[in-house]
């Protein structure tokens, strides 16, 4: 009994943190009027490149084969299955069927993983599922994936853009005008969009997910998510209440909010800040001595206060506390004089000069001025360049940038995902060229177990190497708050703070 | 001697700019009579538009106000009357044409347009009938195909020609009294002899009063009956044409006279008068023109003279002239 | 003069031939490559930016693009998104009406206040309605379009709560809803565009005012009702039909910053998106119809110049 009430409490306790709110009886019907930053880059997952951007909306039209939460991962589409060393078997959830009315078995889900990873179909999520060795249909509704090497992320994988499912016969259909005909098992559908400003969202009628009155969900009839993206006008829609859930409120302006009226609610979302360096630079950037002194040298008390109002905190790599490979490590300490210290041994005792290089945009701006100021206590001086998004990424893919700012976005579904796409030497978005063979065993390593223990004793490893080499230098977490019209229920986040809107209701 | 028409009687418009204000019409009297040619000669800026301008009252404030005098007309004092009787009088019973012909028209209207306007509002006239009457006009003018030059531009006409539609424009409603201020000073001389045998001709067909304003003396010598010449604001001389030729008495009119070149004259230097006019607001004590003034001695740079006569309807406002023709006589 | 009208049309071919190219060569010109654009985040493999750059065939030289681009045109086909794949016409159709009528809109009411303002400004000069002119004038320069817009949300639709503070219907489909929802985008942009007229409307009066024909016609007798409304009012009226048309071709390319405020499905924001996402038939297209609609409106506006300013003649060229 005393177990029962234990696992209880955690229960709740666990499912507290993903933001579930309190249900009175929800209403039917209405419409949700929305308001997102960021034009959607595709409305096809597997082609979506801006991926923490695209799930407010992707999140409502289609379904991951598994879901994750912060207790880890659960049935989506796929009701259970079994890991092996090599292989994955799924089994499917039944009486599932698309927008189009096609269903959803065994052999949709060959088609969709099989099309992710051919290169016609240019997927971002590529690198997560290159230990995939076949898809195999075992029956209508079971399907085991053949693995080449075991591969402890395949499951967080197909929690995330890989797992997906569009149905096949749309595929076919629409060829490449997919990206803007989304056809999944969501429970919303598309009515109409027009590209980069708003999308029309109507109830799915044969979903399959069932709410407590037997009848399907979701409970509102229309979502209409439009693109605003100047931050003033997006808040001040909020407030007037043509809008009623926005996907971000900048923390200055939260104890601006009415809460009467309006809800600030923190998700697990976060933006970790991070100062890059380019590793293999000719001058005194490539010494690891230095990296470290300036990671000493910055006092991250600062950007706490002034860029996230005291919202944000302190760690010591891109993980969060509530992440469950996270380890404490030794964040650097602000510490001048041991700055200085290890610049004279590296050879610089007064300093260098360098370059900041920062997308212009804000916060990274104001956040690179303080590095900027901060740097220059231990001789460390530069020009601030800012530089397009674009033109910013090019600078680094080719080498060029000298000191830079940039964030994660995380959580990730899987640490593997967290980590190798930003710090692993054939990372997406590996913008400093770190490599380190010592680094990208241990990364390689951690992927093979499925041991959830030895898998966080190797990150814990990762993240020491990673400070002694300090190719980049973690500033702070900024937590992401959402805020929403208090005439909205049941609304809560995934973990990477997509919407999830099927047990939404307006009242 | 016929009605005086005009009658102008110690004028005074002020002029207000920058803190400073000043007369640029300084107590000036003078009268014109029905039928005759009357001309104000001075130099540049010496107030003779400004003193045109007064009497229609076309002053406007800033930068000038009218502030002393009387300007009878037909024996009613212009000066008191409101501004919509006053409107009755300009383009009906006083008109004026004016130096530049090429700026004074407005270019996005014809000809006939701007004729008609003053037709319509002072005779009461129809469309048709005004029409008809701004063609009757333009052939007065001598513009040929007047049909034609009614629905002309001004642009599309020669300055000559829109002299002529000016001077057509201002005789539509037969005023009696034409005030043309330098009506002929931008146009050709050749051009310059027809417009004034025009006005002439106009004149004396219809008896009509002209105040003729010029700097020009040959022109003076040519068309006026009586002169007024003018210095720094004020009347310096007046007479008949003949006498102000033969006779002048204000040593600033003598010195004009000898400043005109003569064709026969032998080849030599040309005369000037020394100095230059001072800015109004900084006018010497005494007589303004003392500066300058061969004949200046100490009165005159003491007290300010006034108008006196020293013949027949032959006035100076001159201390050297008064005892010039004091010893003559 | 209709010959001389569709000469001038014709002319815009060869000149919008011209901007194309230029056009076209400054887009290649930026530094920034599309192919990582549309890869996203994903933009470190090799493998896919290569695959990404044989789809949108970027690897061919440049006059062949330019004339694979034009040939397109010419058949009707403006090409698609990179990234979204929409083909460039359904954009242009989708989002072309609503900034011209936003243009249209805030061009109208604001030469309908600007105009008055500045006659009555000059006539009144350095009395209180001359310095309201003032004022105005300079609020509507100085003050950034983006800060007016939101001062506006935030007074009628937040506290206010009169209009709304976004969104957009067309208007054939709902004529009152539609300007509810342009009222004030329209205002925000008409503000400066009212300023600068307005400032011209009196200057522009103040000189003709001064003028000799002014004079002449005060000499006649004619009433200052008459003397203002007639004789000056249409010769200060040509510089302000100058200014005018000046300022359409900012109007039409330039309503981004208001679009995005109001969340308006504008070109502006589509183009501005463009630009920095190296989509380049957009961008192409979106540059060369606002080009065409400047010419287009200069067109306009030199033919309206004919009707009011009889020097400039019918048969002149």
């Amino acid at each position: 009994m005393k177990r029962f009430v234990a696992l209880f409490l955690v229960a709740v306790l666990a499912l507290s943190t993903v933001s579930v709110m309190a249900a009175e009886a929800p209403v039917r019907g209405g419409t949700l009027n929305a308001a997102v930053a960021a034009k959607w880059t595709s409305l096809d997952p597997t082609t979506s490149s801006a991926r923490a951007g695209d799930k407010f909306i992707l999140n409502q039209l289609y379904e991951t084969l598994i879901v994750e939460d912060a207790n880890g991962y659960q049935p989506g589409l796929a009701e259970s299955w079994v890991a092996e060393d090599k292989s994955l078997t799924l089994t499917l959830r039944q009486g599932v069927k698309f927008h189009d009315g096609t269903d959803f078995n065994a052999e949709a889900v060959k088609f969709v993983l099989d099309r992710g990873m051919t290169a016609e179909a240019k997927a971002t999520y590529k690198s997560e599922v290159a230990d995939v060795e076949n898809v195999e249909v075992v029956d209508e509704y079971t399907v085991r994936i053949n693995l080449k090497n075991p591969s402890a992320v395949i499951v967080g994988a197909l929690s995330n853009y890989a797992g997906f499912m569009i149905s096949p016969a749309a595929i076919e259909k629409f060829g490449e005008d997919i990206v803007r005909n989304p056809v999944g098992t969501g429970p919303f559908m598309m009515e109409e969009a027009v590209d980069g400003d708003h999308i029309t969202l109507v109830r799915n009628p044969e979903y399959w997910k069932q709410a407590a009155d037997g009848q399907p969900l979701p409970y509102l009839d229309k979502v209409v998510i439009t693109v605003m993206s100047d931050d003033a006008s997006k808040l001040l829609n909020l407030k007037s209440g043509a809008i009623s859930l926005i996907d971000n409120i900048q923390n200055i302006n939260i104890a601006t909010l009415d809460t009467a009226e309006i809800t600030a609610l923190k998700t697990s979302a976060t933006k970790t800040y991070k100062m890059m360096v380019n590793v293999n630079d000719e001058g005194p950037l490539s010494d690891p001595k230095v990296r470290q002194a300036m990671a000493y040298a910055l006092y991250r008390d600062a950007f706490v206060q002034a860029i996230s109002a005291g919202y944000g905190y302190i760690g010591p790599w891109n993980i969060t506390p509530d992440q469950w490979f996270y380890s404490e490590g030794t964040p650097y300490t602000y510490d001048v004089e041991k700055a200085k210290a290890l610049l004279a041994e590296a050879g610089y005792p007064d300093g260098f000069e360098t370059t900041f290089h920062v997308t212009a945009r804000e916060p990274d701006k104001t956040i690179i001025q303080i590095i900027q100021g901060q740097l220059a206590e231990v001789g460390i001086k530069g020009e601030i360049v800012p530089l397009e998004k674009l033109a910013f990424n090019d600078l680094w893919k080719n080498g060029e940038g000298k000191i830079g700012l940039n964030f994660c976005p995380v959580p990730k579904p899987d640490p593997y995902i967290q980590i190798e796409q930003f710090f692993g030497s054939a990372g997406n978005n590996n913008f400093t060229g770190y490599a380190s063979e010592e680094f990208d065993s241990l990364l390689e390593q951690s992927v093979r177990t499925y041991d959830l223990e030895e898998r966080k004793a190797l990150i814990a490893q990762m993240q020491q190497v990673f400070l002694t080499d300090s190719p980049e230098v973690m500033l702070f977490h900024n937590p992401t708050y959402m805020a929403y019209r208090n005439d909205l229920h049941g609304f809560y986040t995934d973990l990477e703070g997509g919407w999830i809107l099927s047990e939404a209701y307006i009242k | 001697m016929s009605n005086k028409l005009l009658e102008v009687m110690n004028l005074v418009t002020q002029f207000y700019n920058h803190g400073q204000s000043y007369p640029v019409v300084d107590h000036v009297s003078f009268s014109v009579a029905e039928g005759e040619v009357f001309g104000i000669v001075g130099e540049s800026g010496c107030g003779k538009s400004v003193t045109a301008k007064s009497v229609m009252r076309l002053i406007s404030y800033p930068p000038a106000k009218i502030i002393g005098g009387e300007v009878l007309f037909d024996g009613v004092d212009l000066l008191q009357l409101s501004e919509q009787q006053m409107r009755h009088i300009r383009g009906n019973d006083i008109a004026m044409i004016f130096q530049e012909p090429m700026t004074s028209l407005n270019p996005v209207y014809t000809c006939g347009n701007q004729i008609e306007e003053a037709l319509m509002l002072h005779q009461g006239m129809s469309r048709a009938e005004s029409r008809a009457k701004a063609i009757e006009m333009l052939s007065l003018v001598g513009i040929p195909l007047p049909e034609k030059r009614v629905d002309s531009y001004p642009h599309e006409l020669s300055g000559g020609m829109r002299q002529r539609v000016m001077i057509a424009m201002a005789l539509s409603c037969q005023p009696k009294l034409l005030i043309a201020d330098e009506p002929t000073t931008a146009l050709d001389p050749t051009i310059q002899a027809q417009i004034l045998e025009l006005i002439s001709n106009l004149q004396k067909k219809r008896n009509m009063s002209v105040i003729f304003i010029t700097h020009d003396l040959g022109v003076v010598a040519e068309t006026c009956d009586r002169v007024m010449v003018m210095y720094a604001g004020k009347v310096v001389e007046q007479a008949d044409v003949k006498t102000l030729f033969n006779n002048p008495a204000h040593p600033y009119t003598q010195g004009l006279m000898r400043a005109v070149p003569r064709l026969n004259a032998k080849r030599e230097r040309l005369f000037t008068i020394e100095g230059i006019v001072p800015h109004l607001a900084n006018l010497p004590e005494g007589c303004a023109f003392a500066p300058r003034c061969p004949q200046a001695g100490d009165m005159c740079r003491q007290m300010r003279p006034v108008l006196e006569e020293v013949g027949e309807g032959h006035y100076v406002s001159c201390f050297a002239a008064r005892k010039g023709v004091a010893e003559n006589v | 003069m209709w010959a001389q009208t569709i000469r001038k049309l014709l002319s815009m071919i060869p000149i919008l031939l011209l901007v194309s190219i230029v056009l076209f060569t400054i887009i290649n010109l930026l530094p920034g490559d599309p192919a990582l654009a549309v890869a996203g985040e994903a933009f470190r493999d090799e493998a896919l930016v290569a695959q990404i750059r044989e789809d949108l065939g970027l690897n061919k030289p440049l006059v062949v693009r330019y004339f694979n681009w034009l040939g397109g045109v010419l058949q009707g086909d403006l090409g698609r998104s990179l990234k979204s794949r929409q083909p460039v016409v359904e954009i242009v159709r989708e989002r072309l009406p609503v900034t011209l009528e936003l243009t249209f809109l805030s061009m109208f009411f604001s030469t309908l206040i600007a105009v008055p303002l500045g006659i009555y400004a000059a006539l009144h000069r350095n009395k209180a309605a001359d310095v309201i002119n003032s004022i105005v004038s300079m609020l509507g320069v100085a003050m950034p379009n983006f800060w007016l817009a939101i001062l506006l949300i935030l007074a009628f639709s937040v506290n206010l709560k009169l209009l709304p503070s976004s969104g957009y219907v067309p208007f054939f489909t709902d004529p009152i809803g539609n300007l509810r929802f342009m009222i004030l985008p329209a205002f925000s942009i008409g503000l400066s565009f009212a300023a600068t007229i307005t400032r011209q409307t009196r200057s522009s009066m103040l000189e003709v005012l001064g003028q000799d024909y002014i004079m002449t016609a005060r000499s006649k007798g004619l009433r200052d009702r008459v003397t203002i409304w007639k004789h000056a009012l249409r010769n200060a009226l040509i510089p302000v039909v100058t200014v005018i048309s000046m300022q359409i071709g900012r109007l039409i390319g330039g309503a981004v910053v208001t679009e995005t405020v109001f969340a308006l499905p504008g070109i502006g924001r589509e183009l501005v998106d463009g630009i920095s996402q190296r989509n380049y038939d957009v961008v192409m297209a979106l540059i060369l119809i606002t080009a065409f609609f400047v010419v287009f409106a200069n067109t306009f506006v030199d033919i309206l110049y004919i009707l009011i300013d009889p020097r400039i003649s019918k048969k002149n060229d």
